[in-house]
């Protein structure tokens, strides 16, 4: 994000993810969309932030909540639609859904359903970009439920020990599932595990994409420079609950409070017009912009046809 | 062809070597299996001759030692990672059922994971409940995923390095007790597709189908029956996913009666899967009920007078055979 031009993608990039999520969130109420659903409202500044950071040759690994993470490593957005409304257009032909969305093209590898599933796969990434001598990295969205997650703790002792390239991302939201962090986590903050890896361990604001974007950034020149990997907390709120039709009623009023007051677009978007990269106007047209891809993707996607018996028995076995 | 005698030991080494030669793709991982070169020695000269690069230690992390080769096999290596005791198993199967055998079909083909995970199981040693079992039914569950269980060095040498080679996770399980064993296998090279049984002895009253050491078992009984008179085929599937059904239902086509032997809990087990395979292809040419001959389901104890009574072997098949043959 170093010039004017890609701050204003990052700012389409986080409408894109708003109004993706507001999409699919009412589509899911209104039973169009199949399966479960939890949305990246709210927390949209951590994948396009930290995508921005990544080269188009690096993977990410993400998690069930993952669109913000998927547009922001570039992931075709029409796929992405055609997938979640399980058509034979959609990046894995209807197989996957949301929460295992992928983009092999982008390096977006992949959504994943098992809270801290990702993690060790992750720093395999790295394992197997550090051994074919390349300057690639890894970076893994977690959540701080998944922090608890035996296997993070592995993945993490195990690339620090080695000095694999992977980026720690965890996305702490304050709420694992439906329980409150501290009711079930060690620590307050997660970033404090880091000193137990032997890694950095920062604490962003996951709201401030520009915050998201440098942290990243310092943690894949590290990685690069094959010093090994980095733990990064950015601290967020969860505008959708744990999934669509968790009404949030265990929220208390201040969880909300600093969730509206915190919204990672209206902050960046100030940050634009301050610093003269875009007028209010300019703004306005990229919010509407984007709400036409997205909109136009899931009504022409809509159309598309399903997938049948052929696509089914397809890649049962690699050749 | 020239022929040499080598250990089952032997045999799994020398495809390592073999394979980690012609493809510089091909890594090696897991505990101790660098420096000290396995617990079994079966990795012994990989890291002189390889360096620390392609083959060095984990933590003690089953569960990462599997996902970082999911991870490093989706950017193009061939890792083979070694999980030193299959009772330890239990720590690897997320990783195997929802990263490993789900990601090639489920992303339709937008990676490949081609990985091998060796492992040793097998009682008789009074390893106890921890060193001990044969869990192969756990991942016998698992689509997507083969899994490779050989008896004779030839076998184990042969299917190792297609395993290496194939382009799908595939589980390739030893056996303990059989790593002394020797046998002969061909000097030049040569592989084994996997998905293929083998007619370790030709029989015509009764067929064996024996799983992994209990090859050997059956083998030993069949020899002793025959003195008395009863003739058995002794098959061995070697690769149990995919189940070559076409060389197990020929012999019992052929013979009419099946045993089934497998040293592992005997509910749920893959002898059970065996037998109703059986049952559906070749129903109208079953003379007897179908047999099995497992360990029960109780854990397996360390003494050796409740270890043997744990485990399954020769007079145990004598016995089953003879009860098929009076039927």
């Amino acid at each position: 994000m170093e010039t004017n031009e890609e701050m204003v993608e990052v700012y389409r990039r986080l409408w894109l993810a708003r109004h993706h999520d507001l999409l699919v969130e009412d589509w899911k109420l209104k039973g169009k969309i199949l399966g479960s659903m939890q949305t990246t409202v709210g927390q949209e500044a951590i994948g396009i932030g930290a995508g921005a950071a990544l080269r188009k040759d690096d993977f990410i690994m993400s998690t069930h909540r993952n669109r913000s993470h998927m547009i922001g490593k570039g992931a075709d957005i029409y796929k992405m639609a055609a997938e979640i409304l399980g058509k034979k257009t959609g990046c894995a032909k209807g197989k996957a859904g949301q929460m295992l969305l992928v983009d092999g093209e982008v390096g977006a590898l992949g959504g994943c359903g098992i809270v801290g599933g990702g993690t060790t796969v992750a720093a395999g990434y790295a394992m197997g970009f550090k051994i074919q001598k390349t300057d690639r990295v890894a970076l893994t969205y977690f959540g701080e439920g998944a922090s608890s997650e035996g296997s993070t703790h592995e993945a993490m002792n195990f690339a620090s020990a080695k000095k694999y390239p992977v980026i720690f991302l965890c996305e702490n939201n304050g709420y694992c599932l439906t329980v409150a962090q501290m009711e079930v986590t060690s620590v307050k903050d997660i970033a404090d595990r880091a000193q137990g890896y032997g890694m950095p361990g920062v604490i962003v604001d996951g709201t401030d994409v520009m915050a998201v974007y440098e942290a990243t950034k310092a943690a894949v020149e590290r990685a690069r420079r094959g010093d090994g990997p980095s733990l990064i907390e950015a601290k967020t709120w969860r505008w959708g609950g744990s999934d669509v039709g968790d009404k949030n009623e265990y929220y208390p009023e201040q969880y909300w409070k600093d969730a509206k007051n915190n919204d990672p677009i209206i902050k960046f978007e100030k940050v634009l017009i301050e610093k003269l990269i875009l007028t209010e106007s300019q703004a306005k047209a990229i919010e509407k912009q984007t709400k036409e891809t997205i909109d136009d993707a899931y009504s022409q996607a809509g159309k598309d046809p399903e997938s049948g018996a052929d696509e089914f028995w397809s890649n049962v076995w690699a050749v | 062809m020239e022929k040499r005698k080598i250990t089952y030991r032997e045999a799994v080494n020398q495809a390592l070597h073999e394979e980690m030669e012609r493809d510089e793709k091909v890594i090696c991982f897991g505990e101790d299996v660098a420096s000290y070169q396995g617990v079994f020695k079966v990795t012994e000269g990989l890291l002189s001759k390889f360096g620390n690069d392609r083959c060095f230690d984990t933590p003690i992390a089953e569960s990462a030692i599997v996902g970082t080769a999911v991870g490093a096999a989706v950017t193009g290596l061939r890792p083979v990672i070694e999980i030193m005791f299959m009772d330890w198993i239990g720590l690897t199967v997320d990783c195997l059922v929802n990263q490993a055998s789900m990601m090639h079909y489920l992303w339709d083909g937008a990676v490949t994971v081609p990985m091998v995970l060796r492992t040793q199981g097998g009682a008789g040693s009074s390893g106890c409940c921890h060193h001990t079992k044969s869990m192969e039914a756990w991942l016998y569950h698992i689509p997507h995923m083969k899994i490779v269980m050989p008896s004779t060095p030839y076998d184990a040498k042969g299917l190792l390095k297609a395993s290496i080679r194939d382009n799908n996770p595939v589980v390739f399980i030893e056996q303990k007790l059989l790593y002394a064993t020797t046998g002969e296998v061909p000097a030049d090279e040569y592989l084994i597709d996997i998905g293929t049984a083998d007619v370790k002895k030709e029989g015509s009253d009764v067929t064996i189908v024996a799983i992994s050491k209990m090859v050997q078992e059956a083998l030993e009984a069949s020899n002793e029956l025959e003195k008395e008179g009863i003739s058995s085929e002794v098959v061995d599937p070697r690769t149990l996913k995919p189940l070559d059904m076409e060389t197990i239902g020929n012999s019992v086509r052929k013979t009419g009666k099946v045993l089934i032997v497998n040293e592992a809990f005997r509910t749920g087990s893959v002898a059970s899967d065996i037998g109703i395979q059986i049952q559906e292809e070749c129903f109208d040419y079953l003379d007897a009920p179908i047999l099995r001959v497992t360990a029960p389901d109780v854990q397996p104890p360390y003494a050796k007078s409740l270890e043997n009574l744990w485990l399954p072997g020769k007079d145990t098949i004598k016995e089953k055979v003879k009860e098929l043959v009076s039927k």
